[in-house]
Order: C-alpha cells, then structure tokens, then sequence
C-alpha cells in the first residue's frame, strides 16, 4: 500500500516537481590549435575567415583613430542535472524556482583588427565578459524632467 | 489492487517528444561560391543571396551576415525524471565590403544541417 501511495504521489507532484538531466549545444567549438595558428601582427583577416569560418558576431571597433572589426567567436556544450520546482498560482502564472540552474554563457574567442584587416589580438574566455565593452549599446529611453 | 496497477501502468508509461526548429532558409552553397572577392559588389551580393540578416558599418567600409541556423531538441519524461537534449547548428556567412561597395572578404560556416536528435548522455558530432 506505501508503494501504491508514494507512486500516487509521484504522479501527482510531475506538474510542479522535475528531475532534469539536460544537455545543450551550441555551434561547433573551435580548436585550440586553430586559434595558435593565428599569430596577432602576422595572420590576416583572410587567414582567420578562411582558418575559423565565419564568426557569431561583427562589430565596429576604432583602432588609433580609424575604423576596423572586432569578430566573435562562441561555441557551448553543456551537460546538468538539476531540480525544478514549480508553484502554481493561478491559470498560466507560476512560481518557480530552479536549483543549481545550467549556466548558458558561451565560451570563445575575440579578435582585434587593424584597419589593415591585420589581426592586433587576440582573447579567449567567455564571451560575455570579453565583449562587455564591444557590444553595441541599446539606446536609453529619455527620463523626462520632473 | 487495480489501481495500483493502472497506477504503475501509468508511471512507467514514458512520454517523449522530438522537435525541430529552423530560423530562415539554409544558405545557397553555389551562390555563396560564386562570389569573387575584389569584383562582386554589395548590390550583386543581395540580388543573388537577398537581404541580409544583419548589417554592420565598420567606419566607411560594411559587412553583411547572411544565416539559417536549426535546432533539435529530444525529450524523454518519466514522471518526475526528464532528460533533454537540445542541439543547435547554424549555416553563416559574413560577406565583408570596403568604401566602394565591393566585396573584400568572405567568411562562411555550413553547419545548419548537423544538429542531432539525442539523450543527454550521449555523444554528438563524432
């Protein structure tokens, strides 16, 4: 009877209550050995297209003065076992709250360029943080004057 | 003792679901190889490819990306226990133009048809 009842409440808390083995990929990493193949001062921007294929993210980055690039390179793979649980409130609205929670942020590499399209630096970690300061800024909406 | 057995039945029946998703249509492989470097112009480029996803300005000069990308996700519940497994792979090219409007530089990355259906616990992409 205790087997029939805590199968009973299984069943009752699989709305709100999840066990997750999750998995997530994103983009295909790149190799160490192909980043040590792009020396900053000699490897161009032909040579890093044609060496990494084509980047996540292109901006604009001003480089004594001029206007040159800044490519990104990003990739995941990450596995995690976690514990969901969810609090119903009301029709579609829910609580909820996730334990030991997968941490997304991709890892890469982001180069420098010259206006020469000759490759300055170069930086590997997260992306998030090495782009912190590349990023295209959103606009700010206008605080009006009291 | 019928419950209990509809219970079980129940329990051990597993739920799983496949899905796909794709974000705009896969890239032209022979358009993209056509282009020439140093004679293909930007208003060719979108005549052939269309229009880009995005635009960069890079002071005078400009690149534009072109991307199809596809994701495949596989989960299998069982009660209270879920296992997914989401695998996301894109087609992308950065097309590169300096001040007259012509194109410079390519770069181009075909991966949007490798995603995988799979368990979290195996391996992708071998």
């Amino acid at each position: 009877m205790r087997a029939a009842a805590a199968l009973l409440v299984a069943l009752a808390s699989s709305g709100c209550l999840r066990v997750a083995w999750e998995r997530q990929s994103r983009h295909a990493p790149i190799t160490p050995a192909a980043l040590e193949r792009l020396r900053p001062a000699e490897a161009d921007l032909a040579a890093c297209l044609a060496e990494l294929g084509a980047p996540l993210w292109v901006w604009e980055h001003v480089e004594d003065g001029r206007a040159s690039a800044v490519l990104a390179y990003g990739w995941y793979d990450q596995r995690d076992l976690g514990l969901r649980v969810s609090v119903p409130l009301y029709r579609a609205l829910s609580a909820s709250f996730e334990y030991d929670k997968i941490d997304e942020r991709l890892r890469g590499a982001v180069l420098f360029f010259g206006p020469d399209w000759r490759l300055t630096a170069r930086r590997e970690g997260l992306l998030r943080d090495l782009t912190v300061e590349l990023r295209p800024k959103r606009p700010q909406p206008l605080e009006e004057d009291a | 003792m019928r419950p209990v057995l509809l219970a079980l039945l129940l329990a051990l029946t597993p739920a799983c679901a496949l899905t796909r998703s794709t974000d705009n249509e896969p890239l032209a492989r022979e358009a993209l190889a056509a282009l020439e470097p140093g004679k293909t112009t930007a208003r060719e480029v979108v005549e052939r490819l269309g229009a880009p996803v995005e635009v960069v300005q890079l002071g005078k000069r400009s690149a534009y990306r072109y991307q199809f990308s596809q994701t495949k996700r596989a989960v299998l519940f069982l009660v209270v226990l879920a296992f997914q497994n989401e695998d996301a792979r894109a087609d992308r090219a950065w097309l590169f133009f300096d001040e007259e409007q012509v194109l410079t530089h390519v770069g181009i990355t075909l991966e949007g048809d490798e995603p995988e259906y799979a368990m979290p616990w195996e391996e992708l992409h071998e």
